[in-house]
């Protein structure tokens, strides 16, 4: 790879359902363009139904655009949904894991799934056991882990193949204290690693913890974009909550003079 | 890294899914417990419950006396002698009562009699509760004397008496008759055509087919059964665990998914299958039941394999079919919910195999379930004929096939994951559902509601049916079709090429605007008129030419219906029978419907056209007319794609019905001719033409 | 001041607004309407449609369908007899001028000529190795001494159906000789025997449906249950509102007693219309294959009179399913269970189609049994047994009271969370109060 590439880069993407009750269409997204870099993490930030989950399931190529592009690595994700799948590692906070299986054979699974020779498969759960301290609970069915061992078991199956890029749908939702730090640790180690991580949330003090760059998305749209400073410089705000409303004032009397 | 996947990957990681998928059904060892082996347990006790009940009942009937009084005052000596030692010499069930019978005979010779009649009979006697009155009526005119057998026919006793006492009596008028025939001739000449039957059969033949005869229902049943908790499992359980969306994030084909979860179900049905046999065959060794079949010498190795052979890609086609449904439902309950229907067309379609005299011929191979199962029974008859064999193996293993890609197809993450419709983004798929669904309701509206009506009086519940219904349906569809059409339709641009898209106006929503001019579409109709005796000759060739391997089973009383008919007048009938299913049939199917199907834009052309003229042949209720309404509704349908409006195939399909009124009723008009097929000239060079674009839209 | 005591919630209006909640949102989820509403009405009418083509086609192509015949003897001494069964044979299958089938259908008759043992004339009519068909799907054989034989093969379609139209031909011909034989008008039977069958087309109905429809009521009843029973119970626990509901301030027995209330509902309203649908079809049916003369329908009395028997039904059926069902934890594992526990009711519900069970003293305290036949008794019309009929009721009543006991004893268990004791533990519990904390 001779230039540096972009982990993801998406240009006017939208989405638009038909909404089952009203019969009228839903902009989930409306031309979203934002890009992010290896090394990097970056924090998709909003309130609920703002089209942050639209916008990790395009990526995940769950959920096909309706215009736009985006790609992952340099990949279309509808040009190429398998290689771009092969790159990524993705979790949501309702991903569930199969109840009969034991965390091991979860991994040993969906290890097969992407292609990983026996040996060197077994290899890396052992390393990941390690990685994210989970032998004593290695052996144990899935239903019968508390919801931490469950988390941990999560996301070694996110990142068992070491993709370049993760991503993380409201990673920390649902999640006590003790787990949510495991979370925020090991994101942080991603990012050591040269690995981007793109993840939402709509916990404001994450955001501001762990973010290289943040995106402010609100209705389906890319309000701001950049680092905590710079957000801070365009909006004269401290914190994210202010520089949330304020990003979100502007929007509004921007639509209302058009 | 970018290379691409090929077969030998996908079949690679389906068998990865199949093992994780089988490794994770395994462990559910309570609910193994309950779908699979609760029923191999079951079955065999309910059969030996019932068997049990069965001969219970059947004890106490043995137990039950039955009396009935018995007058033969009218019968000569000796024949009353006959009769009574005839009845008497048997000591089953029924105990004769001798005694005089006040006024019976009057009655049973004048008129029917009614049951306070019987009731005062029986009761005139000492309390006794007579079930019956057998009473002699004396030779009369020529007549001979006559046994009379006065019971209730819908009631236990009057059941057994009737099959208990007639049956003798019969045969004891029939010897007596014989021996008059030999008295008068010298000998019966029914004699000589007497015979008994000789199976020729050899003992496996006659055990297999006997276990031949049950097997495929057996089959069918536990496959659906025992495949089901699997494809729910793996389908629907997948998405209610949060499991899915992980699966489907993962760099692996959907149809590696799907293959190697259909594995898993198809497993499952056979081991359940043989599971369900193993515990049938042992219980009936253990002398719990009798199965019939089982003799000393089993159906053999080889027939057993045969018999698998054939019936194999029955076994995917019902998988297949479970996954299908099980993927498509958005949760486990869902899933089930398509069950019970999925198990009673299976049995239906399975049954004939029951028949014995039902033979396997190369159109019932066709029938998916069906053909198989004779198969099935003729190869432990030992009587496979290889032809329509071979026919049904392809067949089903056709059917099989798509089954099978319609899974991958259903596992979309797209249709899985979005919870508000994905359907928006083509134009009019919503008009397209709701067509479908409307000319389904109406199909079961005009079956249930205009049956019932017709049956209560036909031409008025006809008129009801058509008008009403039928009509109804189609006004309600183009209303809702033209008010639901939604703003994505609006928004999108119609498929240019095709020249059908959104709908514009409730005139639209019915095709019955006149693109191309009102004149244009006056000379459509007039020629279709010209064209319909014609086209009657050639549905009468196609009725004929189906007739030769599909003819009408007799027995059907259309008397009835003909003498209903006598009494209306010439334009009656055809107000009645022509020009009322011609306006509002075409309304509804080749109107709403059509137009509602051609509103979507990925539709194309054929599919809605045939569609449409599916549900127009599954209206007409028989399968004896649904070739003939088949090709009639298809041509209704291009001929109003192609004039852009419904005129042509409302006058075409009212004079088509017309010509069989007409023929019925004026002898003197041949419109057998062959020199009508000229008249078809106009209406061919008409559609020649082509097709007048629409209105602009808005 | 802390609030003060709650006015006392009494049972039956608890029971009354659990019943309401539960069927207000029974009723608005698909499955259930699917189940209640759509199905009996749609899917039994349709079935019976498939059914009627099914056989349509099938009789089709019987009647299509040629079988081949063959005439041989034993001898020369009765050869000539076989030659002329031979001839009247082709004459009576020999399609008649106006190009309609034959009456006996299409059958060609083949004269064998040379004498033939029975052994030989067996192999006529079995197929030999190597080859596609047999000589002849049938072969009347004439013995020296005594009856023709109709050598048939059993395990051929062909052979079997051929049996059956051999079987009418030769009657017919039987007839026709005697016929024959006698002066235009001459009879020689000496003694007619007449079938005089007192019941109406609608008594016909009633026994059809007497005989039929005890046994259905009492399937409909464990299927209207089903559904309820696993959503209100193992689905609530899935969906995670049991919490919620164990923390509402009234008498627990209320709450469940309420659900149980709900269940017997839905069930009811399902066997109801299970009946019209099936009564509706089956009416439907049998006017269209011919025996219009057979009316199927049900009288506001018979009704009337079932209705109490449904009411002592459901409940029993709903009391024993959710009780069962309270057992799993999922809506699957209930599934499952319950698909089993069906089998409990099937087979006794047979009793109503068995003609020689009668309702007696000993027969009516049977559960289920004893409610089928009461039913079957009930729709016959005619007199009334009211003292085996008040026995059936009085002993059913008791066993849905004891299983609806037994059920909210069960539902009354400890809030389950996900380590929860097993389905065997929850019954002892259950059962043996001083266990429990």
């Amino acid at each position: 790879m001779s230039e540096p590439q972009l982990a993801v880069e998406t240009e006017r993407l939208a989405k638009t359902y038909l909404d089952r009750a009203t019969k009228e269409p839903v902009h989930a997204l409306k031309e979203l363009s934002l890009s992010c870099r290896y090394g990097e993490i970056y924090g998709l930030l909003g309130p609920n139904g703002a089209g942050k989950s639209t916008t990790l399931r395009i990526l995940s190529t769950m959920l096909a655009p309706s215009s736009g592009w985006a790609k992952v690595d340099g990949l279309d994700v509808r040009e190429e949904p398998l290689e771009v799948r092969r790159r990524i590692g993705f979790l949501s906070a309702t991903t569930g894991l199969y109840a009969r299986l034991t965390p091991r054979e979860t991994l040993q699974y969906f290890g097969a799934l992407h292609g990983m020779e026996p040996a060197a498969l077994e290899a890396r759960v052992d390393e990941l056991l390690d990685a994210f301290r989970m032998h004593e609970f290695a052996d144990r069915r899935c239903e019968h882990l508390s919801s931490g061992q469950k988390q941990r078991t999560s996301i070694a199956r996110a990142v068992l193949h070491d993709p370049p890029l993760l991503i993380l749908d409201e990673p920390t939702t649902g999640l006590d204290i003790l787990a949510t730090g495991d979370m925020i640790e090991f994101i942080e180690a991603r990012r050591d690693s040269r690995r981007c991580v793109l993840f939402s949330t709509h916990v404001l003090s994450e955001a501001e913890r762990l973010c290289d760059r943040i995106g402010v998305i609100h209705h389906g749209r890319l309000l701001a974009s950049g680092t905590l400073a710079e957000l801070r410089e365009d909006t004269g705000e401290e914190w994210l909550d202010g520089i949330f409303k304020a990003l979100v004032r502007r929007a509004e009397a921007g639509s209302a003079t058009t | 890294m970018s290379r691409r996947p090929g077969s030998g990957d996908t079949l690679r990681l389906a068998l990865v899914v199949a093992k994780g998928e089988f490794r994770r059904l395994l462990r559910d060892k309570k609910a193994i417990l309950l779908a699979v082996v609760l029923p191999i347990l079951a079955y065999p006790a309910f059969l030996l419950a019932s068997q049990k009940l069965n001969s219970l009942g059947q004890r106490q009937i043995e137990e039950r006396e039955v009396l009935v009084a018995r007058d033969l005052g009218g019968l000569p000596a000796p024949l009353a002698e006959a009769v009574r030692a005839r009845l008497d010499a048997r000591d089953e069930g029924v105990r004769f009562d001798e005694r005089e019978i006040a006024g019976a005979r009057e009655v049973l010779e004048t008129k029917a009699p009614d049951k306070e009649r019987l009731r005062d009979w029986a009761e005139d006697a000492r309390g006794e509760a007579y079930a019956g009155l057998l009473v002699a009526l004396a030779a009369k005119d020529g007549a001979p004397p006559a046994l009379h057998l006065v019971f209730d026919g819908a009631g236990e006793d009057g059941i057994a008496l009737s099959t208990q006492v007639l049956g003798p009596l019969r045969q004891l008028a029939d010897e007596l008759e014989s021996e008059a025939y030999a008295a008068r001739l010298g000998a019966d000449p029914a004699v000589s055509f007497a015979f008994q039957s000789f199976d020729a059969a050899p003992p496996k033949d006659r055990q297999g087919l006997a276990l031949g005869r049950f097997l495929p229902l057996i089959a069918v049943l536990v496959l659906l059964s025992g495949g089901a908790f699997a494809a729910i499992d793996t389908f629907a359980g997948e998405r209610e665990q949060g499991t899915l969306e992980t699966l489907l994030s993962q760099p692996v084909p959907t149809i590696a998914l799907a293959w190697g979860k259909y594995l898993v179900v198809l497993a499952t049905a056979i081991a359940a299958w043989i599971g369900n046999v193993v515990s049938l065959v042992l219980s009936a060794s253990l002398g719990l039941f009798d199965l019939p079949g089982l003799g000393v010498e089993g159906p053999g190795t080889a027939r057993i394999l045969l018999a698998g052979l054939v019936f194999l890609p029955t076994v995917v086609l019902i998988s297949a079919s479970l996954c299908f449904l099980a993927a498509r439902a958005r949760s486990f309950r869902e899933a089930q919910a398509y069950l019970l229907p999925a198990t009673l067309v299976g049995a239906a379609l399975a049954s004939p195999a029951a028949a014995a005299d039902v033979q396997l011929d190369l159109l019932l191979a066709l029938v998916p379930l069906a053909g198989p199962s004779l198969a099935l029974r003729d190869a432990f008859a030992g009587n496979l004929q290889w032809l329509p064999a071979a026919l049904a193996f392809l067949s089903s293993s056709v059917y099989a096939a798509l089954a099978l890609r319609r899974i991958a197809v259903t596992l979309d993450a797209e249709r899985l994951l979005a919870s508000p419709s994905p359907k928006g983004m083509d134009a009019g798929a919503d008009t397209a559902q709701r067509s479908i669904r409307t000319a389904l309701v109406a199909v079961a509206a005009v079956y249930l509601a205009g049956g019932w009506l017709q049956s209560l009086d036909l031409v008025w519940g006809l008129v009801a049916t058509l008008w009403g219904l039928v009509l109804g349906a189609a006004l309600w569809l183009a209303r809702a079709n033209l008010r639901g059409r939604g703003t994505a339709d609006r928004a999108l641009p119609a498929n240019a090429a095709r020249g059908v898209g959104p709908i514009t106006s409730l005139k639209d929503a019915l095709q019955v605007c006149t693109p191309g001019g009102v004149s244009r579409h006056v000379a459509l109709a007039l020629s279709a008129v010209f064209a319909a005796p014609a086209l009657a000759q050639a549905g009468r060739h196609l009725v004929e030419l189906q007739s030769r391997f599909l003819p009408l089973p007799g027995g059907a009383d259309l008397e009835p219906i003909a003498r209903a008919l006598e009494s209306l007048s010439l334009p009656a009938l055809v107000a009645l029978f022509a020009i009322s299913p011609g306006i509002t049939e075409e309304l509804l199917f080749r109107g709403a419907v059509l137009r509602g199907l051609f509103a979507r834009a990925r539709a194309g052309i054929l599919p809605p056209l045939v569609f449409q003229a599916a549900v127009f042949a599954v209206m007409h209720a028989s399968i004896h007319r649904l070739a003939i309404t088949f090709s009639l509704g298809l041509l209704l349908g291009a001929i109003t794609y192609r004039s852009g409006a419904l005129w042509t195939a409302i006058a075409l399909h009212a004079a088509y019905n017309a010509c069989a009124v007409l023929t019925d009723r004026v002898p003197t008009l041949d419109l057998a001719h062959p020199l009508w097929w000229l008249g078809t000239l106009p209406l061919a060079l008409l559609l020649l033409r082509p097709r007048p674009a629409l209105r602009a839209r808005p | 001041m802390g609030p003060g005591r709650s006015p006392t919630i009494r049972l039956l209006p608890t029971i009354r607004l659990v019943a309401l909640k539960e069927l207000r949102s029974s009723l608005r989820d698909s499955q259930t309407l699917l189940y209640t509403l759509a199905l009996p009405l749609l899917l039994y009418p349709a079935l019976f449609w498939v059914m009627i083509q099914v056989s349509s086609l099938l009789e089709s192509r019987r009647q299509v369908r040629e079988v081949s015949v063959a005439v041989a003897y034993e001898g020369e001494p009765v050869a000539a007899r076989a030659a002329e069964l031979g001839a009247r044979l082709e004459r009576a299958t020999s399609a008649p001028d106006d190009g309609t089938e034959p009456a006996a259908g299409r059958l060609s008759v083949e004269s064998v000529g040379s004498p033939r043992s029975q052994a030989e004339t067996n192999a006529l009519v079995l197929v030999p190795d190597g080859e596609k068909r047999a000589a002849f799907d049938l072969v009347l054989w004439l013995p020296n001494e005594g009856e023709w034989v109709a050598v048939h093969n059993s395990a051929q379609p062909n052979s079997a159906l051929a049996l059956t139209r051999v079987e009418t031909l030769l009657a017919d011909e039987a007839q026709r000789a005697r016929r024959e034989a006698l002066e235009e008008g001459e009879s020689l039977a000496p003694l007619a025997v007449e079938r005089r069958d007192l019941a109406s087309g609608r008594e016909q109905g009633a026994y059809l449906i007497s005989v039929m429809v005890p046994m259905l009521i009492v399937l409909m009843g464990v299927f209207g249950a089903f559904y309820p029973a696993v959503d209100l119970t193992a689905g609530e626990r899935e969906r995670k509102c049991e919490e919620t509901t164990l923390l509402l301030p009234v008498p627990r027995a209320g709450l469940w007693l309420g659900k149980l209330a709900a269940v017997a509902v839905l069930s009811l309203l399902a066997t109801a219309l299970n009946l019209f649908g099936i009564v509706f079809a089956a009416n439907h049916l049998l006017a269209m294959v011919g025996a219009g003369a057979i009316e199927v329908t049900l009288g506001a009395r018979e009704l009337l009179l079932t209705l109490p028997f449904a009411l002592v039904l459901v409940i029993l059926t709903s009391a024993v399913l959710t009780g069962l069902a309270s057992l799993t934890q999922t809506f699957k594992q209930g599934q499952s269970l319950l698909g089993g526990a069906q089998m409990l009711f099937m087979a006794p519900a047979l009793a109503s189609t068995l003609p020689g069970l009668e309702l007696t003293a000993g027969t009516a305290p049977t559960p289920i049994v004893g409610l089928a036949l009461a039913l079957r008794s009930v729709l016959r019309g005619g007199d009334l047994e009211v003292g085996l009929l008040a026995l059936t009721l009085a002993s059913h009543a008791v066993y849905a009271l004891v299983a609806a006991w037994i059920a909210v004893r069960l539902l009354a268990g400890e809030l389950h969370t996900a380590s929860d004791p097993s389905a065997l533990d929850r019954l002892r519990a259950a059962f043996m109060p001083s266990r429990r904390p």
